[in-house]
């Protein structure tokens, strides 16, 4: 499809969504009713949702949707292994939207396609599960949540964390006071990494979409492998776009929504690897009161991730804990599991200058286990219309703090004041310009959605 | 001179009308004791390996087996410890003798119930040489670090010509697996596998199938089956060189024969799997006559410079390297897989793209291929 095509495709899409959104807003769907839905973006995540997918017998695949058509093979075999059905695979997602049959698109491309698919999904009167880091910038975050709530639709995000069963209790004890004052949370994504080697240009392959492949990023000569995810323009960065399922427990956890101030420290330290984004990133948000602390690192060999421990049956070694969420108050300290794990709190004793274990609730998942009981959350939330645990403004707030932690390290690690009613930097015209990403036509966040 | 019985040929009794694609045939198995009185015991196993086409380019690869008192299981003979010219790569058919020097005294003292099994795979050669990669080395993938894109280099290796066929593996299972290590259940599938486990532990293949490629193979289960054959898995870039080429098609000690495509995209050169009407290898369509995998070497016009079958298309095929990302650094495990499937479109068969897969996963369109030659480095 030649680029002007794609316009002009686009713009009726556009149109014809609206209309289509008016008739389908608020239709559910029947409790006997399979759910249909179209994933797009099967890659590594997308493959790992669709293992999730194809255990339910609630849901239809009707559609698999990637620019890259070689992907298919794999993905497909998922969905006839689970479901005994062949999902007819497209390379443009909007098939899908034009498709008034599809009750969800599932998006699990990378970064740069979570904003625009989710509005336009909206836009298309569908319900949207859509992958973190769910927006390139705050500009995206804000349209998104414009368009799920105009078109009444569900916008789960993909921080499954916070369906994980032992979320609550945590909650609870912590607003029991038990904890006492809340003074300090910190968030972990301190493990491993590696170099992002980048190969040399080649021409673009048969089977790849390569325009839509960059859709709102630029588009560059084509060279294979994960040489983008070190440039802004298509990525959070590898720390910030893993680092959001730490930061929006804790934000849940202390029961913040917007920080007064960002200040980050780091750069590339390690990898010198043309990388744009830091390798290594301490971030600090004050709310009122409570100090938010982000750690980042890809350099922590000694440190594991919780889904990766041989032996789920017992806590971690928090201390070694590569994804740990930690919450001080002035009785005890809590750490929390991302991905399993559970919690455990620890309260210090004076007289004997000891500390130990004086709550605490384990909780083991295997590889996915949280991903299924997400996606029980997303469907029961289209079944009954109500707020999926990880709405789109949930994912939206907790994102900003990831984007803010981005926009003070670009501009060399100044520490920046933020409005979070008006969402803008108090005084800092350069700052505020880096609220909106960049973007390449026709692939815009809409001013009006 | 102590005559010991010959032990099952196997390879004989696996042989179908597709002699090519399971074990290649070997008769008149002899096995006896030229016992030494000052060097201990020497065994010698004779046999004829009757298949006509042999070359240096399409050797056989021979592997033993034995067993001796009341074992039950049996035991990889390695070829280093083997003179003669019957054991490891062979590269002319006839008739072949294999001296072991009674390695331990173990042999020396059960020699009379030794039992020995012989086996042969076709293979192609691939001449050491420089090629061109074009895949991204790197990355958890080939961290020998030996790779760029710009121009590479590998020494000679041999890589099995065709996939791992249902009957090979099913002999392996009937010799390794009676606990069910190595079986899935799916691979009962007629359709799409067709290995049957009997309640006492033993396998037979659904008629028919033999010479399909084994499917609903994990990672593990491919490095186990390679390890009892005395291969390994090929590393991402000995499966790209197999299928591109490499500058020289005779290698780089000789550099006669100049590859017209070093950087082909497909086995055949760059026409897609469907150009012009042509099926040259087995993805998603019933018309290339194949709803699901088709048997080995169906496409044999349609091979790699080195005559290897069904690099493309059929069964995605594992390789040793693994892949990881920035956040799951070295932590997650994935395996890179090549060459596409029965469900791929056709672009998603060729020599450069590659996918990955957990190595856990038992999967309807994964196969595997063996390799003999240098040990690949971590």
């Amino acid at each position: 499809m030649s680029t002007l095509k794609r316009r002009s495709f686009l713009k009726s899409s556009l149109g014809a969504a609206a209309t289509m959104a008016a008739l389908q807003a608020g239709a559910g769907v029947s409790a006997n009713d399979k759910i249909i839905v179209g994933v797009m973006g099967l890659g590594g995540r997308g493959k790992s949702l669709l293992a999730s997918l194809a255990k339910r017998n609630d849901v239809h695949i009707k559609y698999l949707c990637d620019c890259d058509t070689r992907t298919a093979g794999a993905a497909t075999e998922i969905v006839m292994e689970g479901l005994d059905e062949k999902p007819t695979f497209v390379q443009d997602f909007r098939t899908i939207l034009d498709d008034p049959e599809v009750h969800a698109l599932i998006c699990s491309t990378s970064d740069r396609w979570h904003a625009l698919a989710t509005i336009m999904a909206c836009q298309a009167g569908k319900d949207v599960y859509v992958e973190k880091p769910q927006s390139m910038s705050v500009w995206d975050g804000q349209q998104m949540i414009a368009a799920a709530r105009k078109y009444e639709r569900i916008v789960q995000v993909g921080m499954q964390t916070r369906s994980a069963p032992y979320v609550q209790s945590a909650i609870n004890y912590i607003e029991s006071g038990k904890l006492g004052d809340v003074m300090l949370a910190r968030v972990y994504l301190m493990q491993a990494g590696g170099p992002e080697p980048t190969a040399e240009e080649q021409p673009i392959p048969d089977g790849l979409d390569y325009d839509l492949w960059c859709g709102p990023s630029p588009m560059l000569p084509y060279r294979p492998g994960r040489w983008f995810q070190k440039h802004w323009d298509f990525y959070n960065g590898a720390l910030t776009g893993d680092l959001i399922h730490q930061v929006d427990i804790a934000r849940l956890l202390i029961g913040k929504k917007a920080p007064n101030s960002v200040f980050s420290a780091g750069g590339v330290y390690r990898f010198d690897d043309g990388r744009e984004q830091p390798d290594t990133q301490f971030s600090t948000f004050e709310f009122d009161k409570v100090t938010m602390m982000m750690e980042g690192g890809f350099w922590c060999p000694y440190n594991h991730r919780i889904v990766h421990l041989p032996d789920k049956s017992k806590f971690p070694d928090w201390q070694f804990s590569a994804t740990k969420i930690e919450v001080l108050g002035t009785q005890g300290i809590m750490y929390f599991g991302r991905h399993g794990g559970g919690w455990e709190v620890f309260e210090g004793d004076g007289k004997t200058r000891s500390s130990k274990s004086v709550a605490s609730e384990l909780s083991e998942y295997k590889w996915g286990g949280i991903i299924d009981l997400h996606f029980d959350d997303f469907f029961k939330c289209i079944r009954d219309r109500s707020t999926p645990k990880t709405d789109v403004a949930d994912g939206h707030h907790s994102m900003n703090l990831c984007h803010l932690a981005n926009i003070s390290n670009r501009l060399g690690n100044q520490k920046l004041h933020w409005d979070g009613e008006k969402e803008e930097f108090i005084d800092h015209a350069e700052a505020n310009q880096l609220l909106r990403a960049k973007y390449r036509d026709p692939w815009v966040i809409p001013e009006t959605v | 001179m102590i005559r010991i019985a010959a032990a099952l040929l196997m390879a004989t009794l696996l042989f179908s009308p597709l002699t090519h694609a399971s074990w290649l045939p070997i008769t008149n198995l002899n096995v006896w004791n030229e016992a030494t009185e000052l060097a201990g015991p020497k065994i010698v196993i004779e046999y004829d390996l009757e298949t006509p086409d042999l070359s240096p380019a399409s050797p056989a690869y021979v592997f033993l087996h034995y067993r001796m008192g009341n074992e039950e299981r049996w035991k990889l003979l390695s070829a280093e410890l083997l003179g003669g010219n019957g054991a490891g790569i062979v590269e002319e058919s006839g008739h072949k003798k294999v001296i072991w020097w009674g390695a331990s005294q173990n042999v020396h003292q059960d020699v009379d119930t030794l039992e020995v099994q012989v086996r042969a795979l076709a293979m192609v050669a691939v001449p050491g040489g420089a090629f061109k990669l074009r895949s991204l080395p790197g990355q958890g993938r080939d961290q020998s670090g030996r790779h760029t894109t710009a121009r590479s280099t590998l020494p000679t290796y041999y890589l099995a010509k065709y996939e791992t066929t249902i009957a090979m593996y099913a002999d392996y299972l009937n010799a390794e697996g009676q606990d069910g290590t190595g079986y899935h259940e799916k691979m009962a599938s007629e359709k799409r596998c067709g290995i049957l486990r009997a309640e006492d532990g033993t396998y037979s293949v659904v008629p028919g199938r033999e010479n399909y490629p084994v499917s609903y193979v994990s990672w593990y289960d491919a490095v186990g089956f390679l390890r009892w054959c005395g291969l390994r898995l090929p590393t991402e870039a000995e499966w790209e060189k197999a299928t591109c080429g490499g500058l020289f098609l005779d290698g780089d000690e000789t550099k006669a024969v100049p590859n017209p495509m070093p950087e082909r995209r497909y086995p055949w050169g760059d026409e897609v799997p469907n150009a012009e009407g042509l099926y040259r290898c087995n993805f998603d369509s019933e018309e290339d006559g194949y709803p699901n995998v088709a048997p080995v070497g169906s496409f044999s016009k349609f091979n790699s410079p080195y005559g290897a079958c069904d690099l493309a298309g059929n069964v995605n095929e594992w390789t040793i390297d693994w892949y990881t990302t920035q956040h799951h650094a070295g932590l997650d495990g994935y395996r890179v897989t090549r060459g596409g499937s029965w469900l791929d479109v056709p672009e998603g068969c060729d020599g450069v793209s590659g996918a990955t897969l957990l190595p856990y996963k038992e999967s309807s369109i994964m196969g595997f291929r063996g390799v003999s030659g240098p040990p690949a480095l971590p």
